[in-house]
């Protein structure tokens, strides 16, 4: 969950098969702690997250020149969000995020028919704020994981999983680009920007590209976004159809008051940002 | 022996309830390739279940390209920085992804099929979700390269009211699998392609439940049942395998689940007894420790 890995690169087998820690003193010191600290989780994870290896960056070129397999962790090493992490963050972004500890699980979008096909009962989607719990709280039949988060690796809970497969497809680009949650979350999001910011273009993007990827845009980067916005307020100028098409998206309907071609536009620069390496993967 | 570029399979039987016990299937028609890895499984088109579909159908807006050209300048421009090669495979999946967005309308697209189409997989082909339909996109999708196709057709799990529905089956299945053979024939793709019919277990020979003249049911019966197979690399016209009379019991030429697979595996060039993956701490076999080719059967 934190390091992509952990120090036993097999949790799957501690056995004769298993590999050997890679860091046996670091793996003791940390056993230690954890139980002289009352068996705190909370406090081992937060023990972890402030330490140097956790707050490196993963692009180091110097350090990967001299430590190319990371065993004296000079780099962080880069890993993928999980699925759930994926979804929840582009609700904490879009604002649609409800932060409600405990509860049922939330039964959010899902693709026509899929349900069906995979179970033969209907699935009742649920409304409001059930649809922007975190993915924790999705419900999940056993064997049938949510389609869009077993796109990105959850197990499908048939057998025992110790750690996840970190595989890389087509369909998880097409996840991130026109999955209903997604989609939805990248307008609302845009609309956010919007509201935010006003007119203020280079703010708008700004904001954006850093609580995507939690670094400022270099000055080439935000010229890319900013050209892909004039172009695609060119067209959604153009063409109010298409504008509201695209803003037709999930439950949550664009606020009237905010320009929908400036939304619409945003919205397509959003999805841009959400898709880069940088959002999807902790550096 | 050909070479096998796409295989076909329609299964028929409530293969809910078995497949989602089994060792390498998933709840969702079996799509999953569980131990293997979701990076084989397969992905849902047509029919009811539109993962697929739905997404392309979602997607195709004019921007993609334009979003696609500045999301790798981004990246591209990070890439000289950082030097960091899996970048490299995540742009190509994008670019997939695409692909698979502009090519996918265009493969299930039956608006320029002929006449003479229709007349061979039968009127229901015109019917998006039918069985037919679903033949027929078999056909375009074969012609696309796709290497595993996989149909369904659910609801054959007749305890009762068996006389009725299993004609009414019989009628949604018979001419567009037979269309589906001999217009993969007519195509010359029928060499590297091999169809398979077949569910996984069969029906009693006996009567379950209350027996009427015009009313009864069968129960589930794994003890013996037939499927068919054409094309790629299996000879046509034979019958492998005998029951006793009664269809109780198999008197001849048994084919285990692991001799199928095993089969298989050998039609498309892979050593069932060579090919082992790495699944919780064993090297496992697709047939574990099991399974004969079917020797008798190839061309």
């Amino acid at each position: 969950m934190i390091f992509g890995s952990g120090i036993v690169s097999t949790p799957q087998d501690f056995g004769n098969q298993g590999h050997l820690p890679s860091h046996p003193e670091l793996l003791d010191w940390l056993a230690k702690y954890f139980v002289s600290h009352d068996w705190d989780l909370k406090r081992l994870l937060k023990t972890m997250l402030l330490s140097g290896f956790y707050r490196q960056s993963s692009l180091n070129e110097v350090a990967q020149a001299v430590d190319g397999e990371n065993v004296l962790l000079t780099r962080y090493p880069k890993n993928r969000l999980s699925a759930e992490m994926t979804r929840d963050q582009v609700l904490v972004h879009s604002g649609l995020l409800v932060d409600q500890i405990g509860g049922r699980s939330v039964k959010p979008y899902l693709p026509p028919g899929v349900w069906t096909g995979a179970s033969g009962g209907s699935y009742k989607r649920d409304n409001g704020d059930k649809l922007y719990r975190r993915s924790l709280y999705t419900y999940w039949r056993r064997t049938f994981p949510p389609p869009n988060m077993m796109i990105f690796d959850t197990p499908q809970r048939s057998v025992c999983t110790v750690q996840r497969r970190n595989s890389l497809t087509p369909l998880q680009a097409l996840v991130l680009m026109n999955d209903k949650q997604y989609a939805k979350g990248y307008k609302i999001f845009a609309q956010r920007l919007v509201k935010t910011y006003g007119d203020d273009i280079d703010a708008r993007f700004v904001a954006c590209f850093r609580m995507a990827t939690s670094r400022m845009p270099e000055d080439a980067e935000l010229k890319i976004l900013i050209n892909l916005y004039k172009q695609q307020l060119e067209i959604y100028k153009a063409d109010p159809d298409q504008t509201k098409q695209a803003l037709a998206v999930g439950d949550t309907q664009v606020d009237a008051t905010v320009a929908m071609a400036q939304v619409a536009a945003s919205a397509a620069v959003v999805g841009v940002v959400m898709n880069i390496d940088e959002a999807i993967y902790k550096y | 022996m050909a070479t096998l570029k796409k295989q076909i399979l329609p299964i028929t039987d409530d293969a809910l309830n078995v497949t989602r016990r089994s060792f390498f299937a998933k709840g969702a028609l079996g799509l999953g390739a569980l131990a293997l890895g979701d990076i084989l499984q397969g992905a849902p088109l047509g029919g009811t279940s539109s993962g697929l579909a739905d997404a392309v159908e979602q997607s195709v807006r004019h921007y993609v390209p334009k979003m696609l050209d500045a999301w790798k300048a981004l990246e591209h421009h990070k890439m000289v920085a950082a030097v960091d090669p899996e970048i490299n495979s995540r742009i190509a999946q994008y670019e997939m992804a695409y692909r698979m967005q502009t090519s996918v309308p265009d493969a299930v697209d039956i608006s320029d099929e002929p006449d003479s189409t229709f007349k061979l997989y039968g009127e229901d082909a015109r019917k998006p979700g039918t069985y037919a339909a679903n033949c027929l996109l078999a056909r375009k999708l074969a012609e696309k390269d796709v290497r595993f196709i996989q149909l369904y057709h659910q609801g054959w799990d007749q305890h009762s009211g068996l006389p009725k529905l299993i004609t009414q089956q019989a009628k949604e299945t018979d001419q567009a699998s037979a269309a589906l053979v001999l217009d993969l024939k007519q195509r010359g793709m029928l060499d590297d392609t091999l169809v398979i019919w077949g569910g996984e277990f069969g029906r009693t020979n006996y009567s379950q439940g209350k027996l009427t003249a015009t009313d009864y049911g069968r129960d589930h019966h794994p003890r013996c049942f037939s499927i068919w197979m054409a094309g790629g690399g299996v000879k046509g016209g034979v019958v492998h395998g005998e029951t006793d009379p009664f269809g109780y019991n198999i008197i001849k030429d048994p084919v285990h689940v692991h001799d199928f697979q095993a089969t298989l595996m050998h039609l498309m060039g892979v050593n069932h007894e060579k090919l082992t993956y790495q699944f919780q701490g064993r090297r496992y076999r697709l047939t574990d420790v099991h399974g004969h080719v079917v020797k008798s059967i190839l061309t």
